[in-house]
């Protein structure tokens, strides 16, 4: 059995619902992906999804599609999407308990 | 352990489709390759390369079906055979008449289609004997064939 | 900063206020171009810029073709270490390369009054580990981030299959002033697959200009081209003068059946040797793919050297079909650089599967080479191999990396030597060291070596031994050996706890 890519918390879960509910139209799902921040780094994005996209990895997790795109896949494996609230700001942050061995490709290999 | 078939997400079995193989590898390179990943940091960039560099090792050995038995009946801890009597005479007979002159090209060419069979049916019913001689056999005539 | 959920495509762009662009840069032999993409469809910026630095009133200058003194196809000089002469300055090729990339910041910056970010570099595929390096060298020195080194026939070939929509097998045939270069490509849904690549890094235009300009020596001094300057013996000429004759000489032939008393026969006859070598080494290349030149779709030809009659001619004879024209043979490997440099840094779905183009492999025993990456690998790859000791107690072992096909080591590049040292004192044969090699998608290598009975181990970026002076060297080699006693030392301690 192979971890899962990704893992939402009670309150993401709660959010996301809402979120879908309150959008005013059918959604097929949310979608992650990776946008670049000029060429100093990475973000995800975190958009409604009308469709699957043809490379979107797929998983259902508590009742709601969530579709990753593929060049976030390897970045947000094993991570938990959680939603944070506080005074200034709230939304939706991902945290990845491995972030140094996020790839999990260390294994080694025979030629 | 590198496991070929798992990197590229195929079910272990000696015959494969080779245009599902390339649509795997092909799939597997989208998520895999580095140019998807220009932007990030040094060490996500050698774990990355390190991935799609098993991807190109899986296709590699995937596509090769000699590969791809050895693969499989060492994975499943066969000792491949490293020397066969019974099959020494017909090297040697095949020896003999290319010193001779002869052209035996032709033969060995249907030689290794029957062997390539051989091997595909045994590996199919898990015979793994006749898998491994299979196996040395047609090593040995596409080597002489290069 | 926490992300919001919102509808698709309005995820608010974090980006800097004020962006650079991205280019595509093909750093050529004669000409340099330079290309970004705007919107959807690349645009090369400005004219081409002559490949050449010179000196006007001691200022250092870049793109004539006229000044009497002046450095040109100084690419082809990439990875040796040459000091050329230019007035009182001393340059070498990666400087030289840096000023011209300089000059196309410049003018980038200046056309479209933004930063240049960064850019992706086009090297032949055929260039090695030491040009390659040499390359980001002079990248780096011009104070231009490179995205990647990308290969120019796969550069070309990108622009192409994404203008025409074509799929299928291609070849790439790109002839330029300085090299020549051959890759055979498989083309589907987006995905540019490099089957097979050769080339000749000493084989473009320079060299039929250089047999052009010595034939005219051989011509008599009465039947001497009389261009603008009159009638003189021609061997007695300006050598700068010279070499603008031969290439007008040689554009005007391209569409006239005679100038200045050359016919185009004469040229043809010059030139036919060197349009024949690049036949045999894509004939090569052909066979290395096990494909027959009836197989393919069609073929590109990129590069100034393709507008020769001679040269289309041929390779529609080789290839049995009408070579294919669609983009300006001169921009389509700057307009790819474009394409790709936009994808990597905005996200695209085409990938770009591209091999390695020479043989990667170790000095062994008597000289020879065991080859560990052979040519045409898919990149990035890893490879490992074992070695052991040849002596009793042997304390250390020389690990020579070296690149090419031949079979002895003196006939490759050598690309670097280390030692492994304080192996375990075990009889002969009993040490295992196990090398791994590592090639990058910009065909970059990275070695490394470990005894696995003690495990200790070297990393060693391999930057050819050629471009780095003795200084470097020693500092490399301390450092190694520093490393190697301090990890032996630490597992010792550790075994005797």
């Amino acid at each position: 059995m192979t971890k899962p890519i990704l893992t939402l918390t009670e309150a993401a879960v709660g959010h996301v619902k809402t979120l879908l509910a309150g959008r005013g139209k059918p959604s097929c799902g949310i979608r992650i992906g990776l946008r670049s921040k000029g060429c100093s780094g990475l973000s995800y994005t975190l958009e409604f999804a009308d469709e699957v996209g043809p490379y979107d990895e797929v998983i259902n997790l508590h009742d709601i599609k969530v579709l990753i795109d593929p060049k976030a896949v390897m970045f947000i494996m094993g991570s938990e999407m959680d939603f944070v609230e506080d005074k200034l700001t709230s939304g939706f942050v991902f945290n990845n308990p491995n972030a140094k061995g996020m790839c999990g490709c260390g294994e080694s290999f025979h030629v | 352990m590198f496991d070929p078939y798992e990197i590229l997400g195929l079910e272990k079995t000696f015959n494969i489709d080779l245009n599902a193989l390339e649509q795997a590898y092909f799939a597997a390179q989208r998520n895999t390759h580095p140019d998807r990943f220009a932007l990030v940091d040094e060490a996500k960039k050698k774990a990355v390369a390190r991935q799609a560099s098993l991807v190109n090792q899986a296709y590699a050995l995937l596509k090769n079906p000699l590969d791809r038995a050895t693969y499989l009946l060492e994975a499943r801890g066969v000792s491949l055979l490293t020397h066969d009597q019974e099959f020494l005479p017909k090297v040697i007979e095949w020896h003999e008449r290319t010193e001779a002159g002869e052209d035996i090209r032709s033969e060995l060419a249907c030689e290794e289609v029957a062997l390539l069979q051989e091997l595909t049916q045994a590996l199919e019913h898990h015979q793994d004997e006749r898998a491994t001689k299979a196996l040395y056999r047609l090593n040995y005539v596409q080597k002489v064939r290069k | 900063m926490p992300i919001q959920l919102v509808e698709p495509g309005q995820t608010p762009d974090l980006h800097d206020a004020v962006r650079g662009v991205v280019v595509g840069i093909d750093l050529g032999t004669t000409h340099s171009v330079v290309a970004y993409v705007p919107d959807k469809t690349p645009e090369v910026i400005g004219s081409l810029v002559p490949s050449t630095l010179s000196l006007e009133k001691e200022e250092l200058c870049v793109g004539s073709i006229s000044s009497p003194e002046r450095l040109s196809s100084t690419k082809r000089l990439m990875g040796q270490n040459i000091q050329l002469k230019l007035g009182s300055h001393t340059l070498t090729s990666v400087e030289v390369a840096s000023h011209i990339l300089s000059h196309i910041r410049d003018r980038v910056e200046k056309n479209l009054g933004v930063p240049l970010e960064a850019a992706v570099i086009t090297v032949p595929a055929y260039f090695d580990e030491a040009a390659r390096v040499a390359t980001k060298q002079a990248a780096a020195l011009a104070r231009i981030k490179v995205l990647r080194l990308i290969n120019e026939p796969t550069a070309a070939a990108l622009a192409y299959g994404l203008e025409t929509g074509a799929e299928g097998l291609y070849a790439i045939y790109d002839f330029g002033g300085g090299t020549f270069d051959l890759s055979l490509l498989k083309l589907q849904k987006g995905v540019f697959q490099v089957l097979a690549t050769g080339g000749d890094l000493a084989l473009g235009g320079d060299d039929i200009d250089g047999a052009l300009a010595k034939y005219l020596e051989t011509i008599k001094r009465d039947d001497a081209p009389r261009l603008d300057r009159g009638v003189q013996g021609y061997a007695k000429m300006d050598p700068a003068i010279k070499s603008r004759d031969v290439t007008i000489i040689k554009e005007k032939l391209s569409h006239l059946d005679t100038y200045e008393g050359i016919t185009r026969k004469d040229l043809e006859a010059i030139a036919r040797p060197f349009v024949d070598k690049t036949l045999d080494i894509t004939a090569r290349v052909f066979k290395d793919a096990s494909l027959n030149p009836k197989d393919i779709q069609g073929v590109v030809l990129v590069g100034g050297m393709t507008r020769m009659p001679l040269v289309r001619q041929e390779a529609e004879a080789f290839f049995g079909k009408a070579p294919l024209c669609d983009i300006d043979p001169d921009r389509a490997v700057a307009l790819g650089a474009a394409l790709s440099a936009h994808g990597l840094v905005n996200g695209s779905d085409t990938l770009l599967l591209d091999v390695t183009p020479l043989s990667l492999g170790l000095e062994i025993r008597g000289g020879l080479v065991e080859k560990i990456i052979p040519r045409n690998t898919p990149l990035p790859a890893l490879a490992s191999q074992e070695f052991t000791t040849q002596q009793d107690g042997q304390g250390g072992m020389v690990i020579h990396v070296v690149q090419g096909e031949r079979e002895f080591v003196q006939d490759c590049r050598s690309l670097a030597r280390f030692e492994l040292k304080g192996l375990p004192p075990l009889p002969a044969g009993m040490a295992r060291v196990r090398v791994d090699f590592a090639v990058d998608v910009e065909g970059l290598l990275t070695v490394s070596a470990i005894e696995k009975t003690t495990g200790l181990s070297q990393h060693v970026e391999v930057r050819p031994s050629s471009g780095l002076d003795d200084k470097t060297l020693a500092d490399i080699l301390l450092e190694s050996q520093k490393y190697g006693r301090e990890d032996m030392e630490k597992r010792l301690r550790a075994e005797k706890q």
